[in-house]
C-alpha cells in the first residue's frame, strides 16, 4: 500500500512541543513497565477452567441483556440456531466466510427452515453489496477470542471474508465459538493479539460487549439504536 | 445558538430552567451512582490501582508527547491514511472543508467528537452545502435543537422526551410518540437510511495507539463503527494528547473509562481501526485523514497545568461537582463544562474571556477524586485565582482591598482583635435573636439565602483566660 | 500529653462556645492543653481567592506561633487540611520557610483526628440520647483524609441513635467567598443539602468544620427547620461528667 501524505508543518508542530516538554529531539524514552500487571487476571487456563469461563462469560452477556447457548453437539447447535430463527423470524441471513464456521455447516442446518443463509461477500461491487447488507437481518460471525470477565466478543478482521459490515449493519448478531476461545480478559486478548499480529493490527477489530444501547434520552436504558438489538452467543464445548 | 458573554447572567438564566434542571440532577444522580457500584464491584483499592496506573501512563505520554505522536504519524501514513498536522482549529477546519470540496461530499455523517464541536466544524462544512449529520443519539437531539452539548458524555442531558418528541416529529413524515423506546427506534431508522449514502464519515477519536497507527472509537450505540465501515472516506479528529503507546496500555484506559463515565465494565463497541482497508478487502474506508489537533494544547506542556492533557473526557468530574449538578452544562459558555471546563476554558480560550469559570466551584475537590486519571483540578482552580491575581496584578477590586487588609489585621494579634472587637461592637443594629438576617453587601449576598449567627457576647480568647484562671483541676 | 490549640478564627470570633468544649474534651482526656497567644487565621480565605502573597504573611506569623508547640490540634477540617495542603503550596519556591512549613504541618492534626489517631480514644465517655446525624466535610475528608474518625467517636457516644446522611460527602456549597460570589448557585447546593438532612429526621446536625455548619446552620435557621446544628466537639462534651475546669 503508498504511504499517505502528511499535510501542515510537521517541523514546526513538532518543535513547539519539544521546546514545551523539554526534552531533546530523538530521545527515546522506555515505556512505562508492565501497565497491566496485576490490574488484569493473568494465566494459563485448562479445558476445565475454559469450561468456568463459560459460565462467566454467559453471566455477563446475559446481565447485558445478550442471549447465549451452552452447546454440547451439532444437535444442539442446530437447535440452537432454529430457536433464533424462529424468536426472531428470520428470513435473511448472512454469514462469515471462515474455516471454523465452515466446519460447522450453517447452510444444511438453515436448508431445514424458513431462512436463507447467504456467505460474504454477497456481491464484488460495494454499491450492489451495501444495499444487500442493509437488508439482512442477521448476521453470523466466529468469536475469535470471547473475554469472561466482561462478556466481550472480540472480532478482528483478519481476511477479506470475515467483514466488520456483517456484524455493523442486522439487527440481529448471532456469534458462535468454542470453549477454546475464551479468555479471562484483556491480558489474554494483548497475549494473543501480539503472538498473531505484533503491531501490525488487521484493519478492524471490534470488541462487542452486548447489545447495542444508549441512554440518551432521560438516562433510561433502551436497547438497539444503531447496532444490534439481539445478540445471541453460541458456545460449542471444545472436547 | 446564542451564548451570553457574562457567566453571571448564563448561570442565571440555567437556575430559572427548571425542567433543564431537573433532567440534569436526575442524569448525573444516576450517572455518579453507576459509577459508585461499578467502583464498588472492582473494590476500592483496585480502584486505586487502576488510577495510579492509569495516570502514569498518560503522565509517561505527556512527558514524551512528541515521541508518541511521531510515531504515531509514521504508522498511519504506513498504513495508508493521510494526516494533517493541524496547530490551530482554522487549520484543521480548512483541510476537512478542502476534503469535502475535493470529494465533491453531499452526505456527512459524524459520529461525537468534542474536538469538532471545539473547532467548529460543522457551521464551515454546512457553508459550501454539506448535510452534516450527527449519528450519536444525543447529538442528533441538539443539533435538531440548534443547542450545543451540555454534558462530555451525555450531550442531550438537559432534554426531556417531550422536548425529543418534538424536535423528531419536525422532521419525521409520521408522528413519533413520547415513548422512549418508539423515539429511539425512530433515530434507528432515520439515520440507517443517511448512512447507507454516507460520502465522508467524521469521528472523534477516543486513543491513538502510537505502535500500531490504530485508533480507537468507543460507543455504547455503535454509530461510530457504521461510520467506520461504510464511509468510502474517514476523517478522524483528534486532540494531541489523546494517544497512548499501544494495546496494553489502551486496555487499563477503556476499563477506567467505562466504568468512570457510565458505570460499565467496557463501553459496548470498542473499535480498533488502522485506517485504509486493504485492497481485497470489501469494507472500511478507502481513504483515510487523521487530523491531529493542537488547538492551545502544546501551550499547557511544561506549565503547572500539563496534568489536564491527561483527560480521557469521561465526564465523571461533572457527574461529581455540586456545581454542575445545579447549573448544567450550557452556562460554562464553552463546549467542555463542569469542572474539567472550568479549567480548559480559561486555559484554551484565555482569562478575559473565561476566567470567571476559576470562581464557579467551592474548591470541594469532588472533581479530583472522581478523575480516573487523577487530574488535581480543584488545585488547578486554586491555581487559576492565584494567575489571575499575580499576572493581571488583581483578582478585582473589593476582593484587592479586602485581602491586603485582611493580611495587614490578621498578621498581628492585637490587629486582629481589635478588627473582630469592632466587628462585634457594630453588629447590634442587625442582630435580632441572636442571628442575622439581613444586612449590607457583602453580606447581602450571604443573607439572601441563609441567616448568619451573631457574633457572641465573648470571643473563645476570652473565655480561655477565665477557663485558664478558674483553674484546671 | 502536651498539645497546643490552634482554635481557627472562626471559632474565636463566632463559635466561642465550640473552643470551649474543645477544651474541656481534651483536658477530660488527659491533654495537657496551651493557647499560645499570636494566633489569628490560618489563610485559607485569601489563600482560596489567589492571594498567595497575602496568605504567607498571615501564614508566617502562625508558623511562628505554634513554633515551640509539639502537637497542635485544630477544630476545623478545612483550616486542618489548609495547612496541610495549602501551606506547602506557598512556600514551594522559599526553601527556608518550606522547611519551617514542613515541620509545622507535621504536628498538626484535625480534633477527631488528633483524639482517634494520637490518643488512641474512640469513646470519650459522652452521653447524647438524641437522633444524630453527620455532614462530612469536603476538604476533611479528601484532602486530609480524615473520614472515619469522627463518625467513631460519635457512635461510641451513649444513647445516641445515629443515622447516615445521603450524599454525606456531597459539598454543602459554603466554598469560602463561592457562597457570596455566586450566591444563588451556593443557595441551591445547600438546600439539596438541607433537604437530605430533613429526610434523616435527625434532632441534631453534626459536623467537624464551622464554615460549612454555619452555612448549613443559616439555610436550617432561615427555613425555620427544627435541627439542632452542633460541631463534633459539643456532642463529646455531653454528660462528660465534671467539668474540667
Amino acid at each position: 500500500m503508498a504511504n499517505g501524505i502528511v499535510t501542515g508543518n510537521r517541523e514546526a508542530f513538532f518543535s513547539t512541543i519539544r521546546q514545551n516538554i523539554k526534552t531533546p529531539p530523538g530521545g527515546k524514552a522506555p515505556r512505562v513497565e508492565n501497565p497491566m500487571d496485576g490490574l488484569f487476571t493473568q494465566r494459563e487456563t485448562t479445558v476445565e477452567d475454559r469450561r468456568e469461563l463459560r459460565e462467566r462469560f454467559i453471566q455477563e452477556w446475559t446481565t447485558l441483556g445478550g442471549k447465549a447457548f451452552n452447546i454440547k453437539d451439532r444437535v444442539e447447535l442446530a437447535q440452537a440456531i432454529k430457536q433464533i430463527i424462529q424468536e426472531r423470524q428470520l428470513q435473511k441471513a448472512m454469514c462469515w466466510d471462515h474455516p471454523e464456521l465452515e466446519k460447522l455447516k450453517l447452510e444444511e442446518i438453515f436448508s431445514d427452515t424458513q431462512a436463507s443463509l447467504s456467505r460474504w461477500p454477497l456481491e464484488k461491487n460495494y454499491s450492489d453489496w451495501i444495499g444487500k447488507a442493509a437488508s439482512m437481518e442477521a448476521g453470523i460471525v466466529w468469536s475469535d477470542i470471547a473475554m469472561a470477565e466482561t462478556g466481550t466478543l472480540v472480532l478482528p478482521s483478519s481476511s477479506p471474508g470475515q467483514p466488520t459490515t456483517v456484524c455493523v449493519l442486522p439487527i440481529t448478531l448471532i456469534a458462535i465459538f468454542t470453549t477454546a476461545q475464551l479468555v479471562d480478559g484483556f491480558t489474554g486478548v494483548v497475549k494473543l493479539f501480539k503472538e498473531r499480529y505484533g503491531t501490525n493490527l488487521p484493519t478492524t477489530t471490534t470488541f462487542i460487549s452486548g447489545p447495542s444501547r444508549t441512554t440518551d434520552i432521560e438516562m433510561v436504558l433502551t436497547i438497539g439504536v444503531h447496532g444490534s438489538r439481539y445478540v445471541y452467543a453460541l458456545i460449542l464445548d471444545e472436547a | 445558538m446564542h451564548i451570553e458573554p457574562s457567566f453571571h447572567k448564563r448561570y442565571h438564566k440555567a437556575l430559572r430552567d427548571t425542567a433543564m434542571l431537573k433532567a440534569v440532577k436526575n442524569g448525573t444522580g444516576r450517572l455518579r451512582g453507576q459509577r459508585a457500584t461499578a467502583i464498588e464491584g472492582v473494590g476500592a483499592d483496585r480502584w486505586m490501582e487502576f488510577r495510579n496506573r492509569a495516570e502514569a501512563i498518560r503522565l509517561h505520554v505527556i512527558q514524551h508527547l512528541d515521541q508518541y505522536l511521531e510515531q504515531l504519524v509514521d504508522n498511519v501514513i504506513k498504513n495508508g491514511g493521510h494526516v494533517c498536522l493541524a496547530k490551530t482549529g482554522e487549520e484543521a477546519v480548512q483541510y476537512i472543508a478542502e476534503l469535502a470540496k475535493k470529494k465533491n461530499a453531499k452526505t456527512i455523517l459524524k459520529s461525537k467528537s468534542m474536538v469538532s464541536e471545539e473547532i467548529h466544524l460543522n457551521p464551515a462544512l454546512e457553508q459550501q452545502g454539506c448535510n452534516v449529520i450527527e449519528s450519536d443519539l444525543g447529538e442528533w437531539i441538539i443539533q435538531l435543537a440548534g443547542e450545543t452539548p451540555s454534558h462530555i458524555i451525555a450531550p442531550a442531558m438537559h432534554k426531556n422526551r417531550f422536548q425529543v418528541a418534538d424536535l423528531f416529529n419536525a422532521v419525521s413524515e409520521e408522528k413519533v410518540s413520547t415513548e422512549i423506546a418508539d423515539l429511539c427506534g425512530f433515530a434507528r431508522k432515520y439515520l440507517r437510511e443517511k448512512f447507507l449514502g454516507i460520502d465522508i464519515g467524521i469521528t472523534g477519536c477516543n486513543f491513538a495507539l502510537a505502535d500500531s497507527g490504530a485508533i480507537t472509537l468507543c460507543t455504547n450505540e455503535g454509530n461510530a463503527r457504521i461510520i467506520s465501515t461504510l464511509a468510502p472516506t474517514l476523517v478522524t479528529i483528534m486532540g494531541m494528547e489523546r494517544i497512548l503507546p499501544g494495546l496494553e496500555e489502551l486496555t487499563v484506559m477503556l476499563s477506567l473509562l467505562a466504568r468512570s463515565a457510565t458505570g460499565q465494565k467496557l463501553t459496548v463497541y470498542n473499535t480498533l481501526s488502522t485506517g485504509v482497508r486493504n485492497p481485497e478487502e470489501l469494507d472500511g474506508p478507502q481513504e483515510f485523514h487523521l487530523v491531529i489537533v493542537d488547538n492551545g494544547r502544546s501551550k499547557q506542556l511544561g506549565t503547572k497545568y500539563e496534568k489536564i492533557l491527561n483527560c480521557i473526557r469521561c465526564g465523571s468530574c461533572l457527574n461529581a461537582c455540586p456545581v454542575y449538578r445545579n447549573i448544567g452544562g450550557h452556562a460554562y459558555g464553552w463546549v467542555y463544562p463542569g469542572p474539567i471546563g472550568a479549567v480548559l476554558s480559561p486555559l484554551y480560550q484565555g482569562m478575559d474571556k473565561y476566567g470567571e469559570l476559576a470562581y464557579a466551584t467551592t474548591l470541594c475537590g469532588a472533581c479530583t477524586f472522581a478523575c480516573p486519571v487523577k487530574i488535581p483540578l480543584h488545585d488547578m482552580l486554586y491555581a487559576l485565582r492565584n494567575d489571575k491575581v499575580e499576572l493581571e496584578k488583581t483578582g478585582g477590586l473589593v476582593e484587592d482591598m479586602t485581602y491586603k487588609g485582611w493580611s495587614a489585621a490578621f498578621a498581628s494579634m492585637s490587629r486582629y482583635r481589635f478588627s473582630i472587637g469592632m466587628a462585634r461592637r457594630f453588629q447590634f443594629p442587625l442582630v435580632k435573636a441572636e442571628k442575622i438576617a439581613y444586612g449590607p453587601p457583602p453580606i447581602s449576598d450571604w443573607l439572601k439565602h441563609r441567616d448568619m449567627p451573631a457574633l457572641p457576647k465573648k470571643f473563645f480568647h476570652e473565655i480561655w483566660r477565665e477557663m485558664k484562671n478558674d483553674g484546671k483541676e | 500529653m502536651k498539645a497546643s490549640l490552634f482554635v481557627t478564627c472562626i471559632a474565636d470570633m463566632m463559635y466561642a462556645d465550640v473552643g470551649k468544649s474543645v477544651v474541656q474534651v481534651l483536658r477530660r482526656n488527659g491533654v495537657d492543653l496551651d493557647f499560645p497567644e499570636g494566633q489569628t487565621c490560618c489563610g485559607q480565605p485569601a489563600f482560596s481567592s489567589g492571594y498567595y502573597k497575602e496568605t504567607a504573611i498571615v501564614a508566617k506569623k502562625m508558623i511562628e506561633v505554634f513554633e515551640k508547640s509539639e502537637k497542635v490540634v485544630i477544630p476545623s477540617g478545612s483550616c486542618a487540611a489548609m495547612i496541610h495542603h495549602g501551606y506547602p503550596i506557598l512556600f514551594a519556591n522559599d526553601p527556608i520557610w518550606k522547611k519551617r512549613a514542613e515541620e509545622f504541618v507535621a504536628k498538626c492534626y484535625e480534633f477527631s483526628q488528633f483524639i482517634v489517631d494520637i490518643l488512641g480514644i474512640t469513646d470519650v465517655g459522652a452521653t447524647f440520647p438524641k437522633k444524630v446525624t453527620y455532614h462530612s466535610s469536603c476538604h476533611m475528608t479528601r484532602i486530609l483524609g480524615v473520614e472515619e474518625q469522627p463518625k467513631t467517636l460519635l457512635k461510641n457516644v451513649k444513647g445516641i441513635d445515629f443515622i447516615e446522611l445521603p450524599y454525606s460527602f456531597d459539598c454543602c456549597g459554603f466554598g469560602g467567598t463561592f457562597s457570596m460570589k455566586m450566591a444563588d448557585i451556593s443557595g441551591a447546593i445547600v438546600e439539596e443539602k438541607v433537604e437530605n438532612i430533613i429526610g434523616t429526621g435527625a434532632e441534631v446536625l453534626v459536623g467537624s468544620d464551622l464554615t460549612c455548619l454555619m452555612n448549613i446552620g443559616g439555610r436550617l435557621s432561615r427555613r425555620g427547620v427544627p435541627v439542632q446544628v452542633m460541631h463534633l466537639a459539643q456532642v463529646l462534651d455531653q454528660g462528660g461528667g465534671k467539668n474540667a475546669y
